[in-house]
């Protein structure tokens, strides 16, 4: 949320088809920031956190965040949580969302016909059918420690990738089991099938530490490249 | 993008490799050091110890509401060269690097220029803007880059340098050739991957 997503297309179209296969993936980018961004005082988690909407009585794609969200912080036991800490009340699901929110815009393309694009947003991307001559594409993961340099990349003709870590220098995630930051890795990148679920396993396991290497491993389909 | 031809993005990669150019860098004060050799494949882990200094450096330079323009650098600056910015002035641009080793398809630099579009930075919330131009041959080969960014956001007196990626020639060259996209950048690396992107559109 609060980022631009960019989209690649491999197919051979024209303008006309590529520029109506973005704006309806831009449309529902739009139509779920409205849903759920926490700067705007409208949005339906504003008004959860406002009092003003019961999380019960919220939109059907609001309640399977949330829901979701719920299964993740039990599964993570509290490593992921979209609460600052435990007794928390106010809620931010923003960083379940932001991967969410882009894999489902991203059913766009296919649905306009598109069978070789990627869709990227913040650094995390869904991609779709490799290049039309074949190829994987490749994705390269930042070296955090000097972002000129790659620490590898990844082949995906069709999947996601994500990685989390600190976006912002300075800035840390958080643990919400102890309100400190988390420091074991710089960065974790998630590759697997979903980019939602990319996005939250890298967020889980890079609050978990050395533990979530081994805990990500019950998620078939999904691999990890922590850097220290 | 709608292309029969590959990605821009794609483009730009191999040209700079080629032209051996790097980007323009202005270091971010609390930039790590390099440590150990970077991880092999997924599932593997690398060596290198954790550098704890990621945060609450204390060199922290003041806020500067005004544009800083960072020049293009070769690609022989080293990562772990601190640029003058780690100062509490204002990064002063840094000096415009001799012509790479491998020679353009053609030697006018500068003929074509174009700007991408202004590009907030966010993470959270917005605390600036890049823009960069690009500098391509009359061929439409890139060959430079340099980057303007501004800060607006008051509270966040440690934003004023940013750390731009450097695309350093081995980098570019043995990783970077073939690449589609990269993960794990900063917000403000991405920021100028989108302007830079928005140039090179222009092209």
């Amino acid at each position: 949320m609060g980022t631009t997503a960019s989209i690649h297309v491999d197919d051979d179209v024209s303008r006309e088809s590529f520029d109506a296969a973005a704006d309806a993936v831009h449309s529902e980018l739009d139509r779920l920031e409205a849903m759920f961004s926490v700067f705007r005082p409208d949005s339906e988690i504003s008004r959860i956190n406002a009092g003003s909407l019961h999380h019960l009585d919220a939109s059907p794609e609001v309640v399977d965040v949330l829901d979701a969200c719920a299964w993740l912080e039990q599964v993570s036991d509290g490593a992921f949580s979209i609460r600052r800490s435990r007794n928390a009340t106010e809620i931010n699901p923003s960083g379940f969302v932001k991967g969410w929110a882009a894999e489902r815009a991203s059913h766009a393309l296919a649905e306009h016909g598109l069978n070789h694009w990627y869709l990227g947003t913040g650094g995390d991307y869904v991609l779709h059918g490799g290049m039309a001559s074949g190829e994987p594409w490749r994705i390269g993961i930042i070296d955090p420690r000097d972002p000129s340099m790659l620490v590898g990349s990844v082949d995906v003709k069709s999947g996601a990738v994500a990685t989390s870590g600190t976006a912002e220098r300075g800035s840390h995630l958080w643990d919400p089991r102890t309100g400190e930051p988390a420091t074991a890795f710089l960065s974790v990148t998630v590759t697997g099938p979903s980019l939602t679920w990319c996005d939250a396993y890298a967020t889980a396991v890079f609050v978990m530490g050395e533990p979530g290497l081994k805990w990500i491993g019950r998620f078939p389909g999904y691999s990890v490249l922590p850097v220290r | 993008m709608s292309n029969r031809e590959p990605s821009l993005l794609r483009r730009l990669y191999p040209a700079l490799a080629l032209t051996g150019v790097g980007l323009g860098l202005v270091n971010a004060l609390d930039r790590p050091a390099p440590t150990g050799a970077a991880a092999a494949g997924m599932l593997d882990t690398t060596g290198a110890t954790q550098n704890s200094a990621a945060g609450g450096d204390a060199s922290v330079a003041t806020t500067v509401p005004t544009p800083n323009s960072v020049a293009a650098q070769s690609q022989g600056t080293t990562p772990a060269t601190q640029a003058p910015a780690a100062t509490a002035a204002p990064a002063p641009p840094a000096t415009q690097a001799p012509a790479a080793t491998a020679a353009p398809a053609s030697n006018d630099c500068g003929a074509v220029t174009k700007t991408g579009s202004s590009t907030e930075i966010t993470w959270r919330r917005s605390y600036g803007v890049v823009q960069v131009t690009v500098k391509a041959t009359s061929a439409g080969q890139v060959c430079g880059a340099t980057a303007q960014y501004q800060t607006y956001d008051s509270k966040s007196a440690r934003y004023e340098d940013y750390a731009v990626p450097i695309l350093n020639k081995q980098v570019a060259s043995a990783q970077g050739a073939n690449i589609q996209g990269v993960s794990g950048a900063t917000a403000v690396s991405q920021a100028y991957q989108q302007s830079l992107q928005s140039a090179i559109d222009q092209l």
